[in-house]
Formats: structure tokens, sequence, C-alpha cells
């Protein structure tokens, strides 16, 4: 390998001088650039040395070793001086110089100066490389503590002790600073390991294992999470420690079990609908025929079956969009009298049909009042068609009431709902507010307390039930006058 | 002497229309709305077919099948199942025919036709 030769400028006003100087130098392996002082800065421009040896500073030579040193840092520069004069030499040592040589130069002291000046330099050279290796260095680990911090995601690193030795800022924030505890109490509040440890797993066999796990944050809130474990080695190849990764998942579990509930929802009406539309092709029939065959009774009849089947379905697919939407309230100030004689309305003529008598008991003055008028409505009228549903299935006493009642306090409004039907056993009381149970069969979709119950507590109130089997029912709808909004419940 | 047809349905407004398609087409009806009566309405009306709902409150449909098969004096009566469940066809395979709601009229009174006439 042929290294290029060292190239060294060598300044001097005295150019006999500087030819002896040079001359040495190349004796010695070096490249010498010889130049006058007035030239020196156009030279070390031009040949770009590492050293600079620097003759005749007697008059200005601060002034020049300091424009240079300014212009060039790195330049190592060995200044010669004309005489031992004073602290002069060690003025320009001072202001940077690499060495300070005095007339007569030596051979031997110009190399040692030269050599020494390239040591210096080639240690000079080391630090770079190491200042910068630090900096990569720094700024690495900077990047991956941010990255370890800022990943959507819970990171904890724990020893085979099961005590958590890392955590991340995710980490931290959700399950508290918790460095030396155990990563069960931490996550799930246990008092032991869980069982089927990924954690302990990846220790044993060295792999990823992946579970599914449900934890608790130090503010109580349960998440889902997906967590994947994974071994941290040490130099000898042996797990240390290990790293658990864990993703919250519980939106897409939330989802999961709304589609899940909605395909469920869809096959359970699906029977229903099927059955609405065959009986409004009834109905469609019987009018058909009857205008052919000119019976105005066939008519009537049939136009009364497809209102009925229209408005059945009508109220399911209402029920049905409802459902498969979260809906936020339409809040409104209403007249609580007209409002209740609005819903009374709805359900009397059902009543009236099946020979259960309908009494109204509203108390006077009710006021105002703001709530989703649409929402609580059909949620009255569907306890109120349960109501005649239970009076029109009892066949045991001999005459049924409804009564409908509405009482009213400076806070809350409290529609009762009272009949002397069948009444229902414990397991319908227990059940009849959950999606999709329905106590009537076929002719149910299990919606219509399910989202009555939702629509009050999302007013802030709540519904009460007696009922007792063979005797009747009563609901009690307690709804605030104003709604208090409902902090938003877990799935 | 027309032909009779019981149907079974636990739904008012289906069993009537039935009745309406059944009558206006010269046959004679009686009716079960559940599973459980439907035994003692073939006992005592002696149908020549049945229309068959298969999910209904008391008793499901498949149940009075078995109990009509098991019975040597009206096992041989036609039934036709019409059922809002899809893929029925597979609940009672020796139904003469399965019908999904909403169905087509004239394919019911086609079948009907060809079964008793």
């Amino acid at each position: 390998m042929i290294v290029a030769a060292e190239p060294i400028v060598v300044a001097t006003v005295d150019v006999e001088h500087g030819q002896v100087l040079a001359r040495v130098l190349a004796e010695h392996g070096f490249r010498p650039v010889h130049c006058c002082c007035t030239e020196v800065a156009r030279t070390l421009h031009e040949v770009r040395p590492r050293i600079l040896i620097l003759g005749h500073c007697q008059a200005d030579g601060e002034t020049l070793l300091r424009q240079i040193l300014q212009q060039f840092p790195r330049v190592r520069v060995i200044a010669l001086l004309e005489t031992r004069d004073g602290d002069r030499g060690l003025d320009l040592l001072e202001l940077g110089a690499s060495d300070v040589l005095t007339k007569p130069v030596g051979e031997r002291a110009l190399i040692v100066a030269v050599k020494r000046a390239l040591d210096i330099l080639d240690i000079q050279e080391q630090c770079d490389i190491v200042r910068e290796k630090n900096k990569i260095l720094r700024m690495s680990q900077q990047l991956c503590r941010q990255l370890f911090d800022e990943v959507p995601c819970y990171i904890s690193v724990q020893n085979k002790d099961w005590r958590i030795v890392r955590a991340n800022r995710h980490f931290k924030e959700d399950f508290g600073d918790c460095l030396g505890e155990h990563c069960y109490e931490i996550y799930k509040h246990r008092t032991h390991p869980c069982p089927n440890c990924p954690v302990e797993a990846t220790f044993y066999d060295g792999m990823m294992h992946q579970t599914e796990e449900v934890v608790t944050t130090r503010s109580g809130q349960q998440k889902i999470v997906l967590t994947m474990t994974a071994p941290i080695r040490d130099e000898q190849g042996d797990i240390v420690e290990v790293m658990e990764l864990s993703t919250d998942i519980s939106q897409i579990r939330e989802l999961q079990s709304r589609l899940t509930s909605l395909g469920l929802f869809i096959g359970s009406i699906s029977h229903g609908v099927r059955g609405m539309l065959t009986a409004l092709d009834g109905g469609m029939y019987r009018l058909e025929k009857g205008i052919e065959q000119g019976d105005m009774d066939r008519i009537r009849n049939g136009a009364e079956l497809v209102k009925l089947m229209v408005a059945r379905i009508r109220n399911s697919v209402l029920e049905m969009l409802y459902y498969s939407k979260d809906r936020e309230l339409n809040i409104q100030q209403i007249d609580v009298f007209s409002f209740a004689e609005s819903v009374a309305k709805f359900v009397e003529p059902k009543a009236e049909k099946h020979g259960v008598a309908f009494v109204r008991e509203f108390a006077s003055s009710l006021g105002q009042a703001s709530l989703d008028p649409e929402v609580i409505s059909s949620g009255l009228v569907n306890i109120l068609e349960n109501a005649v549903d239970a009076c029109i299935e009892d066949e045991a006493k001999p005459s049924h009431t409804v009564v409908f009642a509405v009482t009213a306090t400076d806070q809350e409004l409290c529609f009762t709902v009272r009949d002397n039907g069948t009444g229902m056993d414990r397991q319908t009381q227990e059940k009849m507010f959950s999606l999709f149970f329905s106590s009537k069969g076929s002719r149910g979709t299990g919606l219509g307390l399910y989202i009555a119950n939702e629509v009050v507590q999302q007013h802030g109130g709540r519904i009460e039930v007696q009922s007792t089997l063979g005797e009747g029912t009563e609901f009690q709808v307690l709804v605030p006058r104003e709604p208090r909004p409902q902090p938003a419940q877990m799935a | 002497m027309a032909k009779k047809i019981l149907i079974i349905d636990d739904d008012p407004n289906i069993v009537t229309y039935l009745e309406d398609i059944f009558q206006d087409n010269g046959y004679a009806t009686c009716k079960a709305t559940d599973g459980a009566d439907a035994m003692d309405v073939v006992r005592s009306e002696r149908p020549d077919l049945i229309t068959l709902d298969l999910e209904m409150p008391k008793e499901w449909g498949p149940r009075f099948y078995r109990a009509l098969t098991q019975d040597e004096e009206f096992s041989h009566i036609p039934v036709i199942v019409i059922s809002g469940l899809a893929g029925n066809k597979y609940a009672i395979p020796k139904a003469v025919a399965s019908f999904t709601k909403p169905f087509d009229r004239d394919e019911l009174l086609k079948v009907v036709k060809e079964t008793i006439g």
C-alpha cells in the first residue's frame, strides 16, 4: 500500500533557511512545501497540511499565529524563534503553537517536534472518532428510550422473580411507577403468578409466547390486552430477563362483541320479520280478494291487517336501527302532561280492542321537563304494550286493567305502569332487561325492554319492577327532570 | 266433500291468511296454534293435509311431527312445512314440501293440489 507522504508547509522569510528545513523534512519522508511568510494563508488553503512550520515570527509572530489558528484550528504549528527571547516561546505555546524551536534548528529537534505533532494529531483523531461514536451512541440510546416510552403499548421487563425491572412511560402512566414490584400484582392485583404465565414460558424455552389477558389499571379500568413475550439474553446467551409487550385490544373486542350480538340480533329478528311479511301478504291478499268480490268487510279487514303489520314492521326496523347505532339523546323541553297524554293515546286503542280497561292517573301540575321525548315515549309505549299483552294472556281473572300513573317531584318524574295480568316469574324478572330475552316467543325481538332500560339510564334515570306471578306487575320509570349525564359504561 | 287442511301456526294473522287462501280454493280448514294442541285437532278433525310451522312457543313443530308419524292411524297424512327458518327442509326431511316465509302463494297451492287434489 502506498501511503501518500505527509505534506508539511514550511513558511520562512529567510528562503535559504526554509530550503534547508525542507530538505531535512524530505529526507525523513515528508513532503515539504516551502513558501514565504506572506503567502502562508494561501499555501495552507492549497495544500491543506496538518503541520505548519512557521519561521521568523519575531515582530508580529503572535498576530500571524493567531490568524492562522483562527482560520485553520486543526493545523499543528511548530514556531521557530530567532533567539531565546524571555517568555516569548511560552506566549506562543499559550496561543496554541504545537512546539517552539529556537534557531539554529537542529535536525533532531525538528523531527522530534514534527513526530510529536503527528502523535498529537493521531490522538486528536482518535478522540474525534470516540466523540463521534459517543454522539451516535447517545442518539441511538435516546431514540431507543423514546421508542420504548412512546410506543403505544405497555412494555415491561421482568426478571425471574416476576419483578418488573423496566417499564415504559405508557405502562407507568396506567399502572404506576412500579419498578421492583411483581407483575401479577401490578397487572392483575393477584397475590400469586398467573396460571399459564407467558413470561415463565419464555424463561423456560426462550421462545415468544402470546396470550390474551384482562388487566386492571390503577384507576380500576379493565382492559383486554394481547400480550407477547420475548427473551432478553446476556453476553453468554443466557436468558436473564423477559420483555412483555401488551397491546390494548379492548376496542377491537368491544366491536367484535357488538358485531356478534348484531349478527345474533339479526338472526333473532329474522324469524319475526318473516312472520310479519307473511302476515302482510295475508292482509294484501284479503284486500285484493275483497276488491275483486266487492266485499267491503273483507276490504276493511284486509286494510286493518295491512296497517297493523306495517306498524309492526316499522317498529322492528326502528328498533334495529336504534340498536345498530349508538344514538345521541335529543333533549327537548316538554310539557309532562301532554307528553303523558300522547303516550297514553298510543296504547289505549290496543287495550280497548282487547277489552282491557285503560286508566290514566295523571297528577295535576306536572310541569315541564327536559328529555328525549322520542326514546322515552317508545320505552313507555313498550312497557304499556307489555302490560296490555300480560292482561290479554291472563285467562284467570274476569276483568283486566292497565293503570298509567304519572307523578312528579321537583327533581324527578315517575311514570307508573300497573297491570293485573299474568305477572312474571323470577327468571323472567331477572332477565327481562337482557338483550334478546323475550318471553313472547316469535312475537318478541327481545329488544324492547333492553332499549327502554338503556335510554332511561342514558337520561340518568332507572326502572323499578315489582311483579307477582298470577297477580300482576308494576313498572316504575323514574326520569330526572333535567337529564343527568351518565359515565360511559364498561362493556 | 271438500278436502280438509289443518293449519298449525302460532301467529293468528298467518293462520287467517292460510285459511283465506285454502277456503278461496275450495278446501275446508281447521287450525291449531301450537304443537301441543295439534294432535288433539288431528284426532277430532281428521285432516287430509297439514301445514306446519316449526317454531312455536309450547311445542316445536318437529316434536308434533314425530308424534304424528308414530301414530299409525295418522302417519300417512302429508305435511307441508311453512316456517320462518331458512334451511327448514332439513328439519323434517319427509315433508311433502318446505316453504320459507314469506312464501309464494301459487307455489303452495300447486303443491297442495298435487298432493290432495
